[in-house]
């Protein structure tokens, strides 16, 4: 019963995940002319929203694999704690590029509104709290997959 | 590991194959072939005991210890 419900709730967050990528794709391909169309002017700062989408569209798809790792019931695998680490990774980039975005707009462009510098702020904590909780997991998971292949190679 | 199973010379000396073997302790044959090829990360009291009872051996005549070279 339990097993069943996971296989439902799983297959439902990759379903959303999976939806999530072309839409992703789209919305990189699209936002020259989104941003024309909301009269925001182009310069350094939005620039650094394409890799952003790029790598929050990588961190996706590494949470695809993720979740079909529980789908074949072996999450304490050598590959999940690849996953987990490659996700961190991303998470730090991401909030690196976050960073400097927050510091350009506080140095370079001061004529940008108190509300981008907060969200980016928020950002920022939310990435970097994300890439630590991240970390914490691969540990664990890293651990975990030692004392589950110690227990494997007991005869 | 420094520790190394001697199962196979056992084995020999006592003319037995693997099927056999892993039948009379209750194991697996994928197991013992972890076992025999030094694969394995620890052994049970309980399967040790089954295979010194089967091979008619005691523990030191399956079990070795060989000092691990530190350059290794």
């Amino acid at each position: 019963m339990q097993k069943s419900k996971t296989k439902i709730i799983v297959n439902f967050i990759t379903t959303l995940l999976k939806i999530s990528i072309p839409i992703g794709v789209i919305i990189l391909i699209l936002l020259n002319s989104i941003l024309d169309k909301l009269n925001i002017k182009q310069d350094l700062l939005t620039f650094l929203i394409y890799p952003c989408i790029i790598l929050f569209l990588a961190f996706i798809y590494i949470f695809i694999k993720l979740f079909n790792q529980l789908k074949l019931e072996k999450p304490f695998s050598k590959e999940t704690v690849k996953y987990l680490k490659n996700s961190m990774i991303i998470s730090f980039i991401i909030d690196i590029i976050i960073a400097i975005a927050l510091i350009l707009s506080i140095i370079v462009y001061p004529t940008y509104t108190i509300a981008v510098k907060i969200s980016l702020t928020f950002f920022f904590i939310l990435f970097l709290g994300v890439g630590i909780a991240l970390y914490l997991l691969s540990e664990l998971f890293r651990q975990a997959t030692e004392y589950k292949e110690e227990n494997d190679l007991t005869i | 590991m420094a520790i190394i199973v001697n199962l196979d010379v056992m084995m020999a000396k006592r003319k037995i194959s693997s099927q056999e073997l892993a039948e009379k302790i209750g194991i697996t044959q994928a197991n013992l072939s972890i076992l025999k090829t030094n694969k394995g990360k620890a052994i049970r009291f309980s399967t040790l005991n089954k295979l010194c009872e089967v091979l008619d051996c005691k523990p030191g005549d399956i079990l070795d210890y060989e000092k691990e070279n530190e350059n290794d």
